[in-house]
């Protein structure tokens, strides 16, 4: 076993150098180990995402430099500089959600309307996230997780509570119509429809999961 | 195993409920319980062991939750699997998006470890898991060697185990606060990457430790905190030295309320000592850190303090803050506690196993996780380990510490993982 001199403590293991004051050591090593060696961590951000990042930076100043250098043009760069911001949100999530994609179509659904609903009001409000893109997206999400639930064959407490989440924003249609803030409300219909049949379903066929799950996600 | 007799989920314990909002890559509120036998592991018989320890534990086969209000327990139906250690030691084991077990079992040549998140149950219940695990690999592995079959010394039902014995002992607190204290000093060294950990473990004889703190007339405890704090002491510059070392001691509470728990049930006292006017020997600090476990450790102010935390998560304000709320009252509530410790040091104590098996044993040790340095001690028959485990680079502080033992005609074996030196 290997020895240090200066602080006369015996060292187990394999060193150059003793542990404590980095003096020299005397003496053979021990036998085994007792830590492993650790290899070095891999990168833990992925080559692709740098490049996206990299070609994110060169859209931006190439649209920056052409919107500037041309002269009388309105500032579209904005519109370019917003629309990355939302790919970046989306894919953020996404990729930080991708072990749990039930829970990721929840964040998806979330993040997605409220993106369409700046983006509308931000190019005069024409109504067309109201009245189409959000019932379409939650009747989608919606149909996501069961599918997701069906096909990864998950137990009722890993979808459940996400599922309920989704049915709720699939009612947020509907209030819309009462509060008459549509102009068309056919899709709209169909999305609370679609959230009401789920719910029902879940009901008859989960009560008694849906309940526990319910008690403990709000256990206080 | 009929897993349907019990309920499916819990809630977690008052202690519990700190760690998960202050878990991070940094501080991954992970400890590991060690324990070297004289035999290489055979990883086949140690799954084995781990399936019947299990099935013994079975509330340790749950995955934690985010709810609404706060965090729960779920029983979950991931089978523990033994691994080769390969990573870093105590890196997190709770990850929001991913559902994961709360505890791992690794071996390595001739030690096995198993690495505990700490929102799952504390030292002392961790600690009856382990020699349980330990118990069943012996057992299997030199089965023709027993002539009957030894029986380890924890006798607690599966509802035992998973009692909260915090909701047990509480009473609504009688008003006394608990003292303010002030900042502490605390390590100002530059940190490892995340993740990383820096462990330096030093065996030695409990015999020709406790011949020398009977000595002086004190326990052990009381030695290595007194020299634990001598040692930070070497670290402090002048215009530091006006603030006080204060070292975190768990204390188990079991010790002074019946409790089988295998949860969580412990609480922290704090011995401070102050440098600026306090005499620098160690007969002066020893003494006065005496005085001050003779004073933190009574039973009516365990109990009060105890009820004090407990009170917060019984205050209707508090339950109804939604679960993101109460995350960010409790990370900055430990950031400002953070700045009020220097260090910590628990006392696991003797490890106790069935006196057939020792002889196949060789010793236990424990550290975790921390974004403080923490010591550790074990003691198994005569071999007596201090185990530290550090966020910094440096390790100063341990060579002190082992430096003064050996000065006292102590021998010390140090046993270190590798860190990258930053050369």
């Amino acid at each position: 076993m290997y020895y240090c001199e200066k602080c006369k403590v015996k060292v187990a293991g394999n060193f150059e150098h003793c542990p404590l004051c980095s003096g020299c050591l005397t003496g053979d090593v021990s036998k085994e180990e007792l830590f492993p060696d650790i290899p070095p961590e891999k990168p833990r951000r992925l080559l692709l995402f740098k490049i996206l990042i990299l070609c994110s930076a060169i859209a931006v100043s190439v649209c920056f430099a052409v919107n500037a250098s041309i002269a009388g043009q309105s500032w579209w760069l904005n519109y370019v500089l917003a629309g990355l911001a939302s790919f970046w949100l989306v894919f953020g999530i996404a990729a930080k959600k991708r072990e749990n994609p039930v829970k990721a179509v929840l964040w998806l659904s979330i993040m997605a309307s409220l993106l369409v609903l700046l983006w509308d009001a931000a190019t005069g409000f024409h109504h067309w996230s109201v009245d189409f893109v959000l019932p379409v997206l939650y009747v989608c999400a919606i149909a996501a997780t069961i599918i997701l639930a069906l096909f990864l064959c998950l137990k009722p407490q890993d979808y459940i509570f996400y599922l309920v989440l989704n049915i709720c924003f699939g009612m947020m249609p509907l209030i819309l119509y009462l509060f008459n803030v549509l102009n068309v409300v056919c899709p709209s219909a169909i999305c609370a429809a679609v959230s009401i049949i789920t719910m029902s379903a879940l009901i008859i066929f989960k009560g008694n999961a849906l309940k526990e799950e319910l008690d403990r996600r709000l256990h206080i | 195993m009929n897993n349907k007799v019990l309920p499916r989920w819990s809630r977690l314990d008052n202690a519990a409920k700190i760690f998960p909002s202050n878990s991070s890559m940094r501080d991954s509120k992970v400890f590991r319980f060690v324990c070297e036998l004289k035999d290489f592991i055979n990883p086949v018989i140690l799954q084995t062991a781990l399936d019947r320890a299990v099935e013994q534990f079975p509330f340790f086969q749950s995955v934690m939750k985010r709810g609404a209000f706060w965090y729960y327990l779920e029983e979950s139906d991931i089978k523990p699997v033994v691994q080769k250690e390969y990573e870093l030691p105590c890196i997190p084991l709770y990850d929001t998006n991913k559902e994961s077990l709360l505890f791992r079992v690794l071996y390595y040549n001739k030690r096995v470890s198993v690495e505990i998140y700490h929102t799952l149950t504390d030292g002392t219940g961790a600690l009856q898991f382990f020699r349980t695990l330990i118990y069943y690999y012996l057992l299997e592995r030199h089965c023709e060697e027993f002539a009957s079959v030894p029986s380890l010394d924890y006798d607690a039902s599966w509802f035992q185990k998973r009692d909260d014995s915090f909701q047990k002992y509480y009473e609504k607190p009688n008003g006394t606060k608990i003292s303010k204290r002030k900042k502490a000093y605390c390590l100002n060294k530059e940190h490892l990457p995340d993740r990383h950990l820096s462990i330096i473990e030093g065996k030695m004889s409990l015999k020709s430790l406790l011949e020398c703190s009977r000595s002086m007339g004190i326990t052990i405890t009381e030695l290595l905190t007194s020299l634990f704090i001598m040692a930070i002491h070497q670290e402090m510059n002048l215009r530091e030295q006006k603030e006080p070392i204060v070292i975190t001691i768990p204390v188990n509470l079991r010790n002074y309320f019946p409790s089988e728990s295998a949860r969580n049930f412990f609480t922290v006292i704090n011995a401070g000592y102050n440098f600026s006017y306090q005499e620098d020997s160690l007969e002066v600090v020893a003494s006065y850190i005496r005085q001050v476990f003779k004073e933190e450790l009574k039973e009516e102010k365990l109990k009060e303090q105890m009820n004090v935390w407990s009170a917060l998560e019984h205050n209707i304000l508090i339950r109804l803050l939604p679960l993101f709320v109460k995350d960010a009252i409790l990370r900055t509530a430990a950031f400002i506690m953070r700045r009020k410790t220097t260090a910590s040091f628990s006392n696991v104590g003797r490890v106790s196993m069935p006196k057939e098996m020792e002889k196949y044993i060789n010793l236990f040790t424990a550290y975790t996780s921390p974004d403080i340095l923490q010591a550790c001690s074990c003691s198994f028959g005569d071999n007596y380990v201090i185990s530290f485990a550090s966020p910094f680079y440096s390790r100063d502080v341990e060579r002190t510490f082992f430096r003064f033992l050996t000065q006292m005609g102590i021998e010390v074996e140090i046993a270190a993982n590798k860190i990258e030196t930053g050369k």
